[in-house]
C-alpha cells in the first residue's frame, strides 16, 4: 500500500484536521449529503450489478493487480458503508449485502485507494450503465477533505494557486522574465519578433499551464508562433496562468474559486474567448463545469487544439510536416481531453498536417488508457504506485514502435518520461503545440 | 400458510412494490445533476442510444462479448417470461388465437415460447452464477449477488416444473387472478407447485425496489446522464 502523505495543515482549505473519533462520527452524514448532491454518485452506490465489465478495463487494476483497484471494488469501499447506513431497509439488508460501518481504518483505506484512481472514466465507458468511478472518486476525495484528509502535495498546489494564480507559485515578475526569455529564444531561432503578451486587452485570453514557462516551454512557443502567424491579438492573464483546476479532483469550492478567477480575468481583459492550453482536466473543468459552477457565461470557451485545427483547415496558418522529420509519432489521448472533453479528432487532424509519420496506438480515442498520473497523482512519495499505474500505457506505446509520443496534457507530460524510463522505452515525448510551433511557416 | 401466500401476501407485495419503486426513484430524482457529466463522443440522439442499450445491451456487446452472450440470453428469457405471464394467464394459453391460430395450436405455441423463455432464463442465470463463482468476478461479489441469482433460479426452476413435470391448469390460475383483482375471497385450493413458485415470485417483487435489481431503472437513468451531451457546437466539424 502506497498512499500520499497527508497534509498536517490544511490552510487555505476551509477544513481542519479531525481526530479519528470525530471523523468516524461525521462520515455517514457527509456521504448522505454527497449522495443528495450528485445523482451519479447516488446511482453508482445503488445500481451496480457487479457484472465485472470494469475489471480489465482499468489500468490501475491491471498495473497494480490489487483487487481494491478494480473500479467496482474500489467503489465498494464506500458502497459497503452506504448499504449499511443509507440504503432503504439497510438495517435488514445491509449486513448480507456486505455492509460495514465506518472505522478510522476504513477511512485510511479510502485515502489509499481513491488516491490510486486516476479519475480517467474508462470504467464509465465500458460499464453497461455508465457507472462512473471517477465521480465516486471525486465525491470520496471530497468527503475525505471534509474529514481533514488531503494529500500534502495537493494542499501545496491549492496554496500556490491562492497566492499566485498558478500551481507552481510563479509571481508576476518571474512570469514576465520568462516570457521575455522565450521571446528572445524565438527571435534567435526565427529572426522575427514574436510576442507573448501579458495582461493586455485582447479578444483572446490564452490560459497556459504554468509548467509551460519552465518545463514544457516549446508548448508555449508553439502557441505564440501560431497566434503570431495567424495575426490575431491574444494575451495571457498573469492572475491565472494555470489551465489546471485541481479542485475538480477533490474539492468543489476550490474548483469554483478557480473557475471564477478565470471568468473574472476574461472580463477584466475584455476577452470574448477563453482558450485553454494543453491541460487535460483543466479543459474538462472549464468546458464541462463552468455553466454549473458560475454560469451562465457569455464568453466562449475553446481548447487550443480547436483553434489550431481551425487555423490549419482554413489556411490561416501554413505548416510544413518536413520540419518535424522522418521519425514516427504516436498520439496519447489524455483522458480528460478525449473521453471527458471531446477533443478527439482535432489533435489527429493537426498531427496529420504537422508530421509525416503518425501511427495510432491501440486502443485509442475515447478508449485510450490513462498515463497513470491523472487526477493529480504527481506526488514523489507514491512513485512506485505511479509506475505501476503507467504500466499499461508503457505497453501500449511499446506496441506502436513509435519514436515519439505526443501527449498534450501537463500531467501526462510530467508522468510519461518517468514511465518510459522505468520501462526502458527509448521514446521522446512532448505536447502537440510544440510540433505545430516547429512545423509552422512564418 | 398457503392461504396467506395466495390470499393476503399478494396485496402486501403489491403495496411494497409500488411504494418501494416510487420511494426509490423519487430519491434518485431528488438528487441533483449539477454539472455536465457526459462522455464523448456524445451521440446525436441519446434516446436512440438508450433504446439500443435496452434492446441489444450495446455496451456489453462492445466491450464484454462473452458476458453479453450470457447476459443477453438471461434477460431475453426474463423478458419473454414477463410478457408470457401476462398474455398466457390473461388468455389462458389462447393468446395466439388473436393471430388466427386454433385454440390447440395456440396452446402448443404458448408452451413452445414458455420452453424457450424458461430455458434461456434458466441457463442464462446458471451461466451467470458459475461465472460469478469463478476467479475475477468472485472478487467483486457480495452475498446478495449470489442470492439474487439463486432466487431467480428458484423461480425459474419451479416455473419450468409447472410447465413440464407438474402441469398446472391455466384456467384455474386465470380464475384465481380474476378473483384476486376483484378482491373476492380465495376459498379454494391451488396446486402446491404454483403456490411455491408464486411465493418466490412475490419475494422477488418485494425485494426488487430495495436492491440492485432496480438497475433496470437506475442503470438507464445513469446511462442517460453519460450519453446526453450539452449540444455545444464545435469550432470545426471534423
Ligand atoms: C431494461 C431492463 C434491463 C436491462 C437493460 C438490464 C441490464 C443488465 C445488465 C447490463 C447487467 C449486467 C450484466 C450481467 O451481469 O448480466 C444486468 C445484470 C443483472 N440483471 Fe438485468 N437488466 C434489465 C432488467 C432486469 C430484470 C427485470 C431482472 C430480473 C428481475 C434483471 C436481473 C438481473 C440480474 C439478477 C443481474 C445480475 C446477473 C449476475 O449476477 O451476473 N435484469 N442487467
Amino acid at each position: 500500500m502506497n498512499a500520499p502523505q497527508k497534509a498536517k495543515d490544511l490552510a487555505p482549505l476551509p477544513y481542519r484536521i479531525l481526530d479519528d473519533e470525530e471523523k468516524v462520527r461525521k462520515a455517514v452524514a457527509i456521504i448522505r449529503e454527497k449522495a443528495a448532491e450528485s445523482r451519479m454518485f447516488k446511482l453508482a452506490m445503488e445500481c451496480c450489478t457487479k457484472c465485472g465489465a470494469c475489471i480489465n478495463a482499468c489500468h490501475s487494476y491491471l498495473g497494480t493487480e490489487d483487487p481494491y483497484n478494480i473500479p467496482t471494488k474500489r467503489a465498494d469501499l464506500v458502497r459497503s458503508v452506504y448499504k449499511q447506513e443509507i440504503m432503504p431497509l439497510s438495517g435488514v439488508l445491509g449486513k448480507v449485502a456486505g455492509g460495514i460501518g465506518v472505522s478510522a481504518e476504513l477511512l485510511e483505506k479510502w485515502f489509499t485507494y481513491f488516491y490510486q484512481c486516476n479519475q480517467c472514466r474508462r470504467c464509465a465507458l465500458v460499464c453497461p450503465f455508465g457507472i462512473d468511478t471517477a465521480e465516486v472518486s471525486i465525491m470520496v476525495r471530497q468527503i475525505l477533505a471534509e474529514l481533514g484528509m488531503v494529500p500534502r502535495f495537493t494542499v501545496g498546489i491549492v496554496k500556490n494557486m491562492a497566492n499566485t494564480g498558478n500551481n507552481m507559485g510563479i509571481a508576476k515578475p518571474a512570469l514576465l522574465d520568462s516570457c521575455e526569455f522565450l521571446e528572445e529564444e524565438m527571435y534567435e531561432e526565427t529572426g522575427i519578433k514574436i510576442r507573448i503578451p501579458v495582461d493586455e486587452e485582447a479578444d483572446i485570453m490564452y490560459v497556459p499551464s504554468s509548467a509551460d514557462f519552465f518545463v514544457n516551454t516549446n508548448t508555449m512557443i508553439g502557441v505564440a508562433k501560431m497566434y503570431h502567424a495567424a495575426g490575431i491579438k491574444w494575451t495571457i492573464p498573469s492572475e491565472i496562468i494555470e489551465a489546471a483546476n485541481f479542485g475538480l479532483f477533490f474539492d468543489e469550492k476550490v474548483m469554483k474559486e478557480h473557475n471564477r478567477r478565470l471568468l473574472d480575468c476574461a472580463k477584466k481583459l475584455k476577452a470574448k474567448k477563453i482558450v485553454q492550453g494543453e491541460c487535460g482536466h483543466g479543459w474538462r473543468a472549464a468546458r464541462m463545469y463552468t455553466d454549473g459552477l458560475n454560469g451562465p457565461v457569455d464568453v466562449e470557451i475553446r481548447h487550443i487544439h480547436e483553434e489550431a485545427a481551425y487555423f490549419i483547415a482554413r489556411g490561416i496558418i501554413k505548416v510544413d510536416p518536413e520540419k518535424n522529420g522522418d521519425i514516427v509519432y504516436t498520439y496519447h489521448d489524455p483522458c480528460n481531453l478525449a473521453r471527458a472533453g471531446d477533443i478527439i479528432e482535432e489533435p489527429r487532424f493537426i498531427l496529420r498536417h504537422v508530421v509525416k509519420n503518425f501511427v495510432e496506438m491501440t486502443p485509442n480515442r475515447e478508449e485510450n488508457f490513462c498515463c497513470g498520473a491523472g487526477s493529480g497523482l504527481l506526488m514523489e512519495e507514491i512513485m512506485e504506485t505511479r509506475m505501476k499505474l503507467g504500466k499499461v500505457k508503457a505497453e501500449q506505446v511499446k506496441k506502436t514502435g513509435a519514436d515519439y509520443v505526443v501527449a498534450p496534457c501537463s500531467i501526462c507530460k510530467a508522468q510519461l518520461p518517468l514511465v518510459f524510463e522505468y520501462y526502458n522505452l527509448p521514446v521522446e515525448m512532448s505536447g502537440l503545440m510544440d510540433l505545430v510551433g516547429k512545423a509552422i511557416i512564418l | 400458510m398457503k392461504h396467506f401466500v395466495v390470499g393476503v401476501l399478494p396485496y402486501l407485495t403489491f403495496l411494497i412494490l409500488v411504494f418501494g419503486l416510487i420511494y426509490r426513484i423519487r430519491g434518485w430524482y431528488a438528487s441533483k445533476v449539477k454539472y455536465q457529466l457526459n462522455l464523448f463522443p456524445a451521440p446525436d440522439t441519446p434516446g436512440g442510444e438508450i433504446l439500443k442499450e435496452i434492446l441489444f445491451f450495446k455496451t456489453l456487446y462492445r466491450f464484454e462479448r462473452p458476458l453479453w452472450v450470457m447476459s443477453y440470453g438471461f434477460h431475453l428469457g426474463i423478458f419473454l417470461i414477463f410478457i408470457g405471464h401476462i398474455a398466457g394467464i390473461a388468455f389462458a394459453g389462447h393468446q395466439f388465437t388473436l393471430f388466427g391460430a386454433t385454440p390447440e395450436q395456440s396452446e402448443k405455441l404458448s408452451f413452445a415460447f414458455g420452453m424457450l423463455a424458461g430455458t434461456l432464463a434458466f441457463f442464462g442465470a446458471l451461466a451467470l452464477l458459475l461465472r460469478r463463482l469463478s476467479g475475477q468476478v468472485k472478487q467483486v461479489s457480495d452475498p446478495w449477488d449470489y442470492i439474487d441469482l439463486l432466487l431467480i433460479l428458484a423461480i425459474v426452476t419451479t416455473g419450468n416444473a409447472m410447465r413440464t413435470l407438474a402441469p398446472v391448469e391455466l384456467f384455474a390460475v386465470k380464475k384465481y387472478f380474476a378473483d384476486l383483482f376483484s378482491l373476492r375471497p380465495i376459498n379454494y385450493e391451488l396446486p402446491t407447485a404454483f403456490v411455491i413458485h408464486y411465493f418466490f415470485g412475490q419475494i422477488l417483487l418485494m425485494y426488487l425496489p430495495f436492491s440492485k435489481l432496480l438497475h433496470l431503472a437506475g442503470g438507464l437513468i445513469n446511462k442517460a446522464i453519460i450519453l446526453t451531451g450539452d449540444g455545444k457546437a464545435k469550432l470545426l466539424k471534423l
